[in-house]
């Protein structure tokens, strides 16, 4: 009885794994490079690698743009200040359908240059949770289909692990490559269990109202009222007075929202109608020193000043309910705890592309010229070393493009899109076309753009990683380069063993020498 | 500072599960050391318990409940696997561990073994 639930449990979490494993993989890809996504940013938009600005910026500054959103009769205007992992400060504004965005320096007030990209917060992160396909949200429900599948595969991983204590710390690396592959799965996927089950819960939670619209209808009237409610901004349900009014001094407004927070900062600072009798001036505070995101709003009218609401206090359902957001998102700052996340969820990477190389490598004998098995081979090429290299081409992209480049009515930022999708589909293709080779000419492949990333970015930009590394506030861009010379360094030693076994020098010395170990 | 104090938990979580691994067989045959006696493995066990329980009480007294907690889980994983790539690839770095957990005095109890008695 025993045995046949854990062979079906086996069987479960096999084909859970071949048949989602890719989009697992390309979600904590992405996820796992959105902990860094502001740092990608600065790496990406070289005009916003500034050192900090200077406290207590004045928010009268930024009027001008406000007066100009007003004359656009834009919808809303809004700005967010700049903070520890993000030196620029955003200035958006909404009119018809044309959203206006800048980036300024908050020391000088200039608008920066358009960086000609989505970066990491506009591409990679999006990514993580749609996969870019915005029809009918399918991408969302694709992600949220991999998420049950990965909790499903957790759970039959710990029932089909026949010796989860007894290996416990068990990774043999001189056995033979099969064995390898099952310890590093057995390790990465016990010792990151915690992690790979909250983080799969917590997004699933973030994303609950997509999977789970009964409850939001059952509650709200429509989506807009659960809108303004999940996001705190009930206080732009007013009936519209189209008469001009000026928006009152924002620093005095920003002066009492502090006071009432007890000393706290402003992150975001949003006007609703600007210039309108019935226009908000809304205050969010800033949330960094808390896995809670609390977004306490204090909302005046924009047109006299008066107070017109605070958020409440939290009840302890939905703080449940901001605890796991705020564990999924991170959006506070502890630096330790992001690079512990960084390390993890390459951990979880680790895990799945070691699951679906096991699958290949127990089959490769018996089956290896059918079919299904040529079909997963390239399946698995692209969505492991192939993802990484359309990622690493995205990057690459990036320093390579002239700043107004523009090919076949797309701009700068779209043809990166576009390069990256190429190469990603063109490493499916290879794995499908070379099988034989794929591993070997993808690491090469990930090796060399890595490198020349970072050449790159010191011939383009001249920050190299010594002038970074002894600049405080480039260190981002050192992070960066440093993550990339560390992978560079890994694909190119994952291309040598490999190269050593393809040229017929097998592992047979080393598995000799791992007899004598222990 | 503070980058120190997450240094001595990380220190101190690996202490804990490299205690654990080493009351296993087949590590401390990887080390080269001898198999303890039962209540020396349950002893053993209970200072790494003592010692996972210390570092949570420290994250959360110095972090908070939110951070604390979240690093305690992160650095446990973290340490975890650190132990099992030392077991892997340099065993012989835990040996003097091994072997103080076999004759040690202090927090153990004194039963001694002869090396190489039950390896």
């Amino acid at each position: 009885m025993e045995q046949g639930f854990r062979r079906s449990m086996g069987w479960l979490h096999t084909w859970a794994g071949v048949v989602l494993g890719s989009v697992l993989f390309a979600v904590f890809w992405m996820g796992t490079l959105s902990v860094f996504d502001n740092e990608i940013d600065r790496w990406m938009k070289p005009a916003t690698r500034l050192a900090p600005a200077p406290h207590g910026i004045s928010l009268e500054t930024f009027r001008p743009s406000l007066d100009e959103a007003i004359a656009a009769k834009a919808a809303f205007w809004n700005i967010i200040l700049p903070n520890d992992r993000q030196p620029v400060l955003q200035l958006r504004y909404k009119t018809g359908k044309t959203f206006v965005s800048h980036e300024v320096d908050p020391a000088s007030g200039h608008i920066l240059p358009d960086s000609g990209t989505l970066g990491g917060t506009e591409f990679i992160f999006p990514f993580h949770y749609t996969l870019q396909i915005e029809l009918m949200d399918l991408g969302e429900w694709v992600v949220g289909l991999a998420a049950m599948a990965m909790l499903v595969l957790c759970v039959s991983g710990v029932i089909i692990h026949r010796k989860i204590f007894a290996e416990f710390f068990t990774f043999r690396p001189y056995k033979k490559s099969r064995r390898i592959l099952l310890d590093l799965h057995n390790v990465c996927g016990v010792l990151g269990l915690p992690f790979h089950i909250f983080l799969t819960f917590s997004g699933l939670v973030i994303l609950g109202a997509t999977y789970f619209p009964a409850g939001v209808t059952a509650v709200y009237s429509n989506p807009r009222a659960y809108f303004f409610d999940a996001n705190n901004l009930s206080f732009l349900a007013v009936k519209p007075d189209r008469s001009a009014a000026p928006v009152v001094s924002l620093d005095e407004a920003a002066t009492r929202a502090r006071a009432m927070w007890g000393g706290d900062e402003p992150q975001t600072v949003l006007v609703a109608n600007p210039g309108k009798a019935s226009s908000r001036l809304a205050f969010f505070r800033v949330n960094e020193g808390h896995v809670l995101m609390d977004r306490d709003v204090v909302a005046f009218s924009g047109a006299t000043g008066a107070l017109i609401s605070r958020s409440p206090p939290l009840s302890p359902v939905i703080k449940a309910q901001r605890f796991l957001s705020g564990l999924h998102l991170i959006q506070f700052h502890h630096w330790v705890l992001r690079w512990v996340y960084f390390v993890l969820g390459m951990g979880s990477c680790v895990m799945i592309a070691t699951g679906f190389l096991f699958w290949q490598e127990s089959r490769r004998k018996t089956q290896g010229n059918m079919f299904g098995f040529r079909l997963v081979e390239g399946l698995t090429s692209g969505s492991v070393t192939g993802i990484i290299l359309a990622t690493l081409a995205f990057f690459v992209s990036n320093r390579l493009l002239p700043a107004n480049a523009h090919w076949l009515g797309q701009g700068r930022a779209a043809l990166e899109v576009w390069v990256f999708y190429t190469v990603w589909f063109a490493t499916f293709v290879h794995g499908w076309v070379w099988p034989r080779t794929v591993w070997l000419a993808q690491s090469a492949a990930i090796a060399v753009f890595a490198g020349n990333a970072v050449l790159l970015n010191w011939v383009t930009t001249g920050d190299h990683p010594l002038r970074t590394l002894s600049h405080r506030y480039l260190w981002p861009v050192a992070g960066m380069d440093m993550v990339l010379l560390v992978g560079a360094g890994l694909a190119l030693l994952a291309t040598m063993r490999l190269a050593r076994r393809a040229g017929g020098h097998s592992s047979a010395p080393r598995q000799a020498k791992g007899g004598s170990v222990g | 500072m503070a980058f120190l104090l997450y240094c001595a938990f990380a220190l101190v979580l690996f202490l804990a599960f490299a205690l654990l691994a080493l009351t296993q067989f087949t590590h401390r045959r990887s080390t080269g050391t001898a198999e303890l006696p039962p209540e020396r493995v349950r002893q053993a066990r209970f200072v790494a318990g003592l010692l996972l329980c210390a570092v949570l009480c420290a994250a959360i007294y110095t972090e908070g409940g939110g951070f604390g907690v979240l690093l305690w889980a992160g650095l446990v994983s973290l340490a975890a696997c650190a132990v099992t790539v030392v077991l892997g690839w340099r065993p012989a770095l835990l040996a003097p561990l091994a072997r103080l957990m076999l004759f040690s005095t202090g927090v153990f109890s004194p039963t001694h073994q002869p090396p190489g008695a039950g390896g």
